[in-house]
């Protein structure tokens, strides 16, 4: 090489600070005041004075006796592998942002690991990826040889996820403990630029963008730029014009339960309609219209028909919409649409497990607890020739939520 | 004394005795024909021992300090007219009956008494008035257990959740958990309606419905859980407390393993 | 390296770097220094989090019907054979009891969503606390509100994708609170929905949402952020020799990526544990959705619970204008109160930039002490969400603790109002403690637990100068001037054993509990020792100089 290459300025403060030794020594960093040793400096771990010694032991403990293991501390070239290792480290070449390795030593981070220690810990690593080996190699052959439905497939389940989770559990720590007791244990130091642009640069790329739009004709041409705004504006609306056929307009659906006049109550589940005299004074069942089909027509539907003992009732159209003390509501509440029917045969309260609104079925709905603002509607039933129960009609105003449009 | 004299006395001493003993004999007809008019005490408590032994443990376990002398109820307690060896066998058996306290609702508690008084106080309560006997819910196993979740999730489950972990109600009360109650206490509570329940008569769930019903509670309750421990099976905020404690916590002690300290 | 694998790998980066132009990029990667305190791999678990619930997604996607078509389940779980359910839900059912591994997939993918949400909320405070927001990171922090709540969405779709009793439920209520909204409300709840509730849409749209959509943000928000953490690089807490201009730490390769890939496997490794051991969401138990059934104690999922508190907490207040309803009851906390928690959490950064004229650049990290007043309404706004969280529940705690269920939802509604002024006043209390301690650290040292008799029969105890870069650290946090090492009382002797300098002159826990507490604490933490006082003396005779 010639001598004009010998003569070149280092281009780092690295290069220029010279050997890794030296520069533990004289450690500079490129912003801060200069690091100070001073004897007994420790980390915010001892700021409260609860230093420890290598093993808590009284400091008349001579050191040999004194145990010496520590997890993560190890100093620079204590084995072959682990020289090895640190001088990788040491030896790294640095970059533009000045990156570069303070040594252990210089840190002082406690204990070193010694060869044994070490050799140990490698085995430890080494084992835990052998049982992820093991554990993965169970859940691949569990898939097959257990019994996929004992237990409505619970051993399949713990098995397959039993070993699974060993499996990454060990590998995780294998990464770890590798990670901690293993690779050296060198700080790595680099700066931090500025992250605006030089004042230059910020100028030269406003000037670009300007000329840009300059160049545009934007500024200058005004039916242009108005046609463009115009444009613009208009764009985006077919795609939501497009989105229009996403559901039908609401119109009055919202208004319609689904119940008719002459509709029989049937029980929700079984369909059977409901004669005078099925209940017993307390009793309560849900009810839809009968003939009623699937729940997009109908989830409005859900009623309760409520039997209260002789005079139990309070309010005269609450009694004079039902029959024979039956009483039929809506079971959506107005709050959330949450279907209730948590009711309490001696109290008459109806609650609402979603959120606790309650009303007191004696007095036509009233709600006496909760977030809920409006009675439930009533529907007006009656009993036909064979002394089942229908409704006269739908419900008189909309059933569940209010909305805007309710009234 | 003169004759005439001493037959008169004789006479009227006659007429005194003769007029004892003809009132003596007319008490003594009128008493043997009562005694055999009279009604002998009712019915029951002179033919079914059951009754009358019912009706002596009615009062062992003062069970009239609330319901009254004759079942008739009060201020304290509803009555007993018309509930039926049902509610009896319910109330008796889980331990709610005898009440110990007056609050919002009686929880369930170990029974005072056992199996064969607790027939006897049922029997003498039915005696009061007619009402739902205790029900035989054999064959509840072979009934169809999808029928019974159906019914379950329509009228049970908003009180007592899905697979019958109990429930909040209104101010205090509560539907309990039904892990603890037998076939026969689901039945009798079902058809007496204890408390706050509404009463599910045989006629609004049928007999065989409510096998169903009993079937569908009783497998849930048996039944495995494939995806490992049941949290309590009452959802979200369970598995919200494991995910917090076990999930987040395992991680961030991880990250105090991994990292360092200031 | 073997000479073979030396020789590989060489070809490899070649390769790359004559189509790419990669290898000064991949060096400046290598290089790159990572600080390492424990609470900066919280956001990780979100991270790896993320990346489970790509994987097991992609698995439940292979198996799953999105369809809302009536079907008659007939497979093998013995309460629900007959019952007619949504197609979605018997698939689910499928998944769970007829593809093997099926259902540790299904509770992995639901486990890791809850720890997602967690690990975001959790680093969300870590940044707010110690105000990593501030500029330059304040657009990384927009970015990260985003996100959680677009996580929070997707939980909510995924979840109610089963069509379940439970989850079913929860839908009724959005549609509802999208009903209440005024003018727009029907027509933007029947076109969500494809009309009335519930629909045959609903289901279909929901899942494109959760599968491709959301994710698809959420892939990109997150790159986003990712890339602008690389680029401005990571903050620091203040310490020896940390500066706002440099970055301390370990170097991205090896050590870096070894650990943060450990991190990874320990995080699905604690999901899978999770989903073998723990039952989650067992929708077989709830049945399939009726919107005429519902069960006692129905919750969301834990990332609803607080809108589900407020909805419940919130009175019933209710307005009818001219044939107009105006449901405050709805409106108020389900979409108003959301909404401004969220945008107050996204734009405090500049709130308090504003208020505080701070307009300087921040790379150091500061002590949640440090900063009372944003401390203070940090814990407020966290009692705020926290009373909602506990409102979402009430009727679990009301069965749990045999509490009256109204009497629970009245003392939540007190408590709204008063907990977080409270909570405000004593946290920065607290702070301001905390604070006092510290400058009594710096100005008279440590503690040193020696008592000393002075000859005239006085007993003073024995405290030690911090160590002169702690107290410089110390100083700055404080916003104190630093005047050297203070008021420095003489350094004790050592336990009368002549006068040997003791390396440092604390004293050591002799109790048995502080013995334990103090092993246990070496376990987790790294201790720096400090550094000899003659480096050349430590200097490793075997390592040469280059």
């Amino acid at each position: 090489m010639s001598d004009e290459e010998k003569k070149e300025p280092p281009k780092t403060a690295a290069e220029a600070a010279g050997s890794t030794i030296r520069r533990a020594q004289h450690p500079v960093t490129t912003g801060g005041a200069p690091r100070e040793r001073g004897p007994g400096s420790a980390s915010a771990a001892e700021i409260e004075g609860e230093v420890l010694r290598r093993s808590n032991m009284a400091p008349d403990v001579p050191d040999g006796v004194r145990p010496r293991r520590k997890v993560g501390r190890r100093s620079a070239a204590v084995t072959e592998e682990s020289r090895a290792q640190s001088e990788a480290h040491l030896t790294r070449p640095s970059d533009d942002e000045g990156t570069h390795f303070l040594p252990e030593s210089y840190y002082g981070t406690g204990e070193p690991l010694s060869e044994k220690e070490e050799k140990f810990a490698e085995l430890q690593v080494a084992g835990l990826f052998t049982l992820a080996s093991l554990a993965t190699l169970w859940v691949c052959v569990a898939y097959f040889i257990i019994p996929s439905h004992a237990a409505l497939g619970r051993w399949m389940n713990m098995s397959l996820g039993g070993g699974l989770a060993i499996a990454l559990l060990a590998v995780g720590a294998g990464f770890v403990i590798w990670a901690k007791k293993l690779l050296p244990h060198d700080k790595a130091v680099q700066d931090r630029h500025d992250l605006f642009s030089p004042e230059e640069e910020q100028l030269l790329s406003e000037e670009t963008f300007f000329k840009g739009v300059t160049a545009t004709g934007l500024g200058s041409r005004k039916i242009l730029r108005r046609s463009l705004l115009g444009i613009v504006a208009i764009l985006p609306l077919p795609a939501i014009v497009l989105l229009k056929d996403l559901g039908p307009l609401p119109t009055t659906k919202l208004r319609h339960s689904g119940w008719k006049a002459g509709d029989r109550l049937v029980d929700a589940t079984t369909r059977q309609p409901v004669k005078l005299g099925d209940l017993e004074i307390g009793g309560i069942k849900t009810v839809m219209p009968e003939g009623f089909t699937t729940p997009d027509d109908f989830a409005l539907a859900p009623t309760m028909l409520i039997r209260f003992a002789p005079g139990e009732i309070r309010s005269k159209k609450e009694s004079s919409w039902g029959k024979f003390d039956h009483v039929a509501y809506s079971k959506i509440c107005t709050h959330a649409g949450c279907p209730i029917s948590l009711y309490e045969q001696q109290t008459h309260h109806l609650l609402c497990p979603c959120h606790q609104s309650t009303f007191d079925m004696s007095n036509d709905a009233n709600v006496i607890f909760g977030p809920a603002a409006r009675r439930l509607p009533q529907l007006k039933i009656a009993l036909d020739a064979e002394g089942y129960f229908i409704a006269t009609g739908d419900y008189n105003q909309p059933v569940g939520p209010s909305f805007w449009e309710r009234g | 004394m003169s004759p005439s004299t001493f037959a008169a006395r004789l006479a009227g001493r006659r007429r005194r005795v003769a007029g004892a003993a003809v009132v003596l004999v007319c008490l003594g007809v009128l008493t043997l024909l009562y005694g055999a008019v009279a009604p002998r005490g009712s019915a029951a408590t002179s033919t079914d021992p059951n009754v009358t032994e019912g009706k002596a443990l009615y009062s062992k376990y003062s069970c009239a300090s609330c319901h009254g002398l004759n079942g008739e109820g009060g201020s304290r307690a509803p009555s007993l007219i018309g509930v039926g060896a049902a509610a009896v066998d319910f109330q008796m058996g889980t331990g709610r009956m005898p009440a110990q306290y007056h609050g919002a609702q009686m929880p369930r508690k170990a029974p005072v008494t056992d199996e064969q008084e607790i027939q006897k106080i049922a029997a003498y309560v039915a005696s009061l008035g007619a009402g739902p006997s205790i029900p035989n819910v054999d064959g509840w196993q072979k009934t169809d257990v999808a029928l019974g979740g159906a019914l379950f999730r329509t009228n049970c489950a908003q009180c007592h959740n899905f697979v019958g972990a109990g429930g909040a109600l209104t101010y205090g009360r509560y539907a309990p958990a039904l892990n603890e109650a037998t076939p026969t206490q689901i039945y009798e509570a079902m058809i007496t309606g204890p408390e706050n329940m509404p009463v599910f008569g045989d006629k609004t769930i049928t007999p065989a419905e409510k096998l169903a019903v009993i079937n569908y509670v009783k497998t849930v309750q048996h039944e495995a859980n494939p995806g490992g421990a049941g949290l309590g099976r009452i959802g979200p905020v369970s598995e919200t407390f494991v995910g917090i404690l076990v999930g987040l916590g395992l991680c961030v002690l991880f990250t105090l393993w991994l990292g360092t300290r200031a | 390296m073997s000479a073979q694998g030396e020789a590989a790998a060489k070809s490899t980066l070649r390769y790359i770097d004559d189509r790419l132009g990669s290898a000064g990029f991949l060096r400046r990667s290598m290089n790159k220094v990572f600080p390492d305190h424990w609470s900066f791999l919280l956001g990780e678990i979100a991270m790896y989090s993320l990346i489970i619930l790509l994987l097991t997604g992609v698995y439940l996607t292979l198996f799953f019907h999105a369809s809302s078509q009536q079907v008659i389940y007939n497979g093998r779980y013995a309460p629900l054979r007959g019952v007619e359910m949504t197609d979605a839900y018997a698939s689910t059912l499928h998944i769970s009891f007829d593809v093997r591994g099926g259902l540790l997939v299904r509770q992995i993918h639901h486990w890791a969503a809850l720890l997602f949400v967690l690990s975001i909320i959790t680093h969300a405070c870590r940044i707010f606390f110690t105000g990593a927001f501030r500029k330059p990171r304040t657009l990384n922090w927009h970015i990260g509100v985003g996100l959680m709540i677009l996580a929070i969405l997707e939980g909510f779709a995924g979840y109610s994708l089963p069509d379940d009793l439970l989850s079913g439920t929860g839908i009724r209520i959005a549609y509802s609170v999208m009903e209440s909204i005024p003018v727009v409300g029907t027509y933007l709840a029947y076109f969500v929905f494809g009309g009335n509730f519930p629909g045959q849409d609903f289901i279909p749209r929901l899942f494109v949402i959760h599968v491709l959509l959301v994710p698809g943000i959420i892939i990109a928000l997150f790159s986003a952020h990712m890339m602008m953490i690389w680029h401005q690089k990571h903050t620091d807490f203040p310490g020896p020799g940390k500066t706002e201009h440099n970055v301390v730490g370990t170097p991205f390769f090896p050590t870096f990526i070894l650990k943060t890939n450990g991190f990874l496997f320990l995080v699905f490794g604690v999901c899978a544990l999770l989903g073998a051991f723990a039952q989650i969401n067992p929708v077989w138990l709830y049945g399939p959705y009726d919107p005429s059934q519902v069960s006692a104690g129905s919750q969301p999922d834990f990332y609803i619970f607080f809108l589900e508190g407020s909805l419940r907490l919130m009175p019933n207040l209710e307005t009818n204008l001219w044939g107009h309803t105006i449901s405050w009851n709805i409106l108020v906390p389900g979409v108003i109160l959301p909404g401004i928690m969220f945008n107050l959490m996204a734009v405090y950064p500049s709130i308090e930039a504003w208020a505080t004229k701070d307009r300087a650049y921040h790379n150091l990290l500061q002590r949640p002490r440090d900063v009372p007043v944003r401390t203070g309404l940090g814990v407020m706004a966290l009692t705020f969400y926290g009373v909602l969280f506990i409102g979402g529940q009430n009727d679990i705690l009301a069965k749990t603790f045999d509490w009256s269920l109204q009497a629970t939802s009245w003392a939540l509604r007190v408590l709204i109002l008063v907990l977080p002024p409270l909570a405000f006043y004593i946290t920065k209390r607290l702070c301001l403690g905390l604070q006092h301690h510290d400058e009594e650290l710096l100005h008279h040292g440590i503690e040193t637990g020696i008592i000393r008799r002075l000859p005239s029969g006085e007993y003073i105890e024995v405290t030690a100068p911090l160590p002169p870069e702690r107290s410089a650290v110390l100083a700055m946090q404080l916003g104190v001037e630093h005047h050297g090492n203070g008021h420095a009382p003489a350094l004790p002797s050592h336990n009368g054993h002549g006068d040997e300098a003791p390396s440092h002159p604390i004293s050591r826990p002799v109790s048995p509990l502080g013995r334990a507490r103090a092993s246990i604490e070496s376990f987790f933490f790294e201790r720096h020792e400090p550094p000899r006082a003659n480096p050349e003396d430590d200097e490793p005779k075997t390592l040469k100089t280059p």
